[in-house]
């Protein structure tokens, strides 16, 4: 580690874009497996056997109501102690991804129900299958409502990122622990922080407000 | 073969919950045939359309497509083998909605060519080129790009008989294709529906636009309570019926 103790700005910020770094990569992770899991939460949600909806659902409930600090322990110290080791950026990304999988699934869930019968009637008297039904014309319709709150959930995963620290990944709030506990510039760093934050998430949320406009074919 | 039945349903009865609202129902449609269904909100003409393309299964009845048994009910419900005979039936049976059903994120033209694609397997270039013909048929052409969103609702329509008619189907049904439009957009879709009748297409049209009943079918059913009153030529229904019921309703359409 760089020695902080007359520690300029520019080295400060360097770190903690290290960090920011770290970040995004725990978010990104976390935010593919939310939306993946999400999919696989919905199909058992609606499996044709009650016992699979039960066991989804109750799956699903638990993750939404835990803290995503206990998963993360869990995950990481708990699989650590039954001897399956695995590092702690990919633990992160699995916890987060999978607390954030109960509400993509919901996300989903809502989606569909936006699409009319009619529509789906309107395919299925074309003589397209289910299947095609679903990949032409519920899907392709449910995106633009889906575009918003999946964005969204990608700002807030690069928020609950922070969390990771606490297996001691290096994310930037670690980071930021560390140049503070070094130089004590807690108002520098925490201003950095807030920028750096700001500068990401501000144009994602200028995003997801437009594209909602272009893909909002209807009407 | 002319009289061949193209769809013949025996026996057609349908309950929702408790209710019965088709309480046996035989009708059978033959090659070039128009037949226009009319009678009071409420008689079943819509469920028994629904249930000549199985968008509405049968509690009991049996349906044949051209002579052939697609399916016997009560049967073992939601099989998998009836699904598939169902999706196969409605390659040759298009359907017309009160609410045209098209998809807002398709193009006029992409909604025309997403049956013959994905269900015909047409290459998208033939494809293309016949809904741009079709188009044309319903005076459409110069809005094959725009999103139905941006059309009217005769417009709409129009792209929605065009498309059912890209599937080359062996018969359109219609259900009240003209009921949700502005009364000045109602003509312009009559007169494509009269002009595709003149072309030949086997058509069963739910209506109550008596007028073009009149002139347009071959056969008129009248439907009340679940089942027909009575059927027969225009002539017949229209000058001549022998049900005082039927008078009345035809009589109430009239005015209304
Ligand atoms: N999916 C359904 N679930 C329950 N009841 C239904 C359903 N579809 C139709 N019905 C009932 O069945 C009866 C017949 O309906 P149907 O739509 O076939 O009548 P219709 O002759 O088409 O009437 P309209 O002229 O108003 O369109 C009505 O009482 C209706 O409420
Ligand atoms: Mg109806």
């Amino acid at each position: 580690m760089l020695s902080l103790t007359n520690a300029n700005p520019l080295t400060i910020l360097q770190l903690l874009l290290a960090g920011g770094e770290v970040t995004l990569e725990v978010s990104i992770g976390s935010w593919l497996v939310s939306v993946i899991a999400g999919l696989l939460f919905l199909a058992f949600r609606q499996a044709p056997y009650r016992p699979v909806r039960w066991a989804a659902d109750f799956v699903i409930t638990c993750l939404r109501s835990m803290p995503q600090l206990v998963l993360l322990y869990l995950v990481f110290f708990g699989l650590g102690g039954i001897g399956i080791n695995i590092n702690p950026i990919v633990s992160a990304i699995v916890a987060l991804g999978l607390t954030e999988a109960g509400f993509t699934s919901e996300v989903y869930r809502a989606g569909l129900l936006t699409v009319s019968d009619e529509q789906r009637e309107a395919g299925a008297s074309l003589g397209l299958g289910s299947f095609q039904i679903f990949r032409l014309i519920v899907l392709p319709e449910m995106v633009p409502f889906l575009v918003p709150p999946l964005l969204n959930s990608f700002v807030g995963l690069t928020k609950a990122a922070t969390i990771a620290s606490a297996v001691g990944v290096p994310e930037i709030l670690y980071q930021s622990t560390t140049i503070i506990n070094e130089t004590f510039q807690v108002l520098l760093v925490s201003m950095l922080v807030i920028v750096l934050y700001v500068i990401f998430t501000v144009p994602l949320t200028r995003l997801s407000a437009a594209l909602e406009l272009r893909l909002g074919y209807a009407h | 073969m002319p009289d061949e039945p193209i769809l013949e349903m025996r026996g057609l009865r349908k309950t929702f919950g408790r209710a019965e609202v088709v309480c046996g129902v035989d009708i059978v449609v033959r090659r070039g045939e128009k037949v226009c269904m009319l009678g009071p909100s409420g008689s079943g003409k819509t469920t028994t359309l629904r249930c000549l393309n199985l968008l509405t299964e049968p509690s009991s009845g049996e349906l044949y497509f051209h002579g052939q048994l697609v399916g016997r009910w009560p049967s073992g419900r939601g099989s998998r083998s009836a699904a598939n005979d169902a999706q196969r039936l409605r390659r040759h049976v298009s359907m017309v909605f009160q609410h045209f059903g098209l998809f807002p994120h398709l193009t006029a033209l992409d909604n025309v060519t997403l049956g013959p694609v994905h269900v015909l397997g047409m290459n998208r270039r033939e494809a293309a080129e016949r809904a741009r013909a079709l188009l044309r048929r319903v005076g459409l052409e110069q809005f094959a790009e725009k999103h139905p969103a941006t059309l009217s609702g005769g417009q709409r329509q129009r792209v929605a008989i065009a498309r059912a008619m890209a599937m080359n189907p062996d018969v359109i049904l219609f259900d009240e294709p003209t009921s949700a439009l502005d009364p000045e957009m109602v003509g312009e879709v009559l007169s494509i529906m009269e002009q595709l009748a003149s072309d030949g297409m086997t058509m069963v049209i739910v209506t109550h636009e008596t007028n073009f009943a009149r002139h347009v079918a071959d056969r008129v059913v009248v439907m009340e309570n679940g089942v027909i009153l009575e059927e027969g030529t225009p002539v017949d229904i229209f000058e001549r019926p022998t049900q005082r019921r039927t008078r009345e309703i035809l009589r109430a359409r009239v005015q209304a």
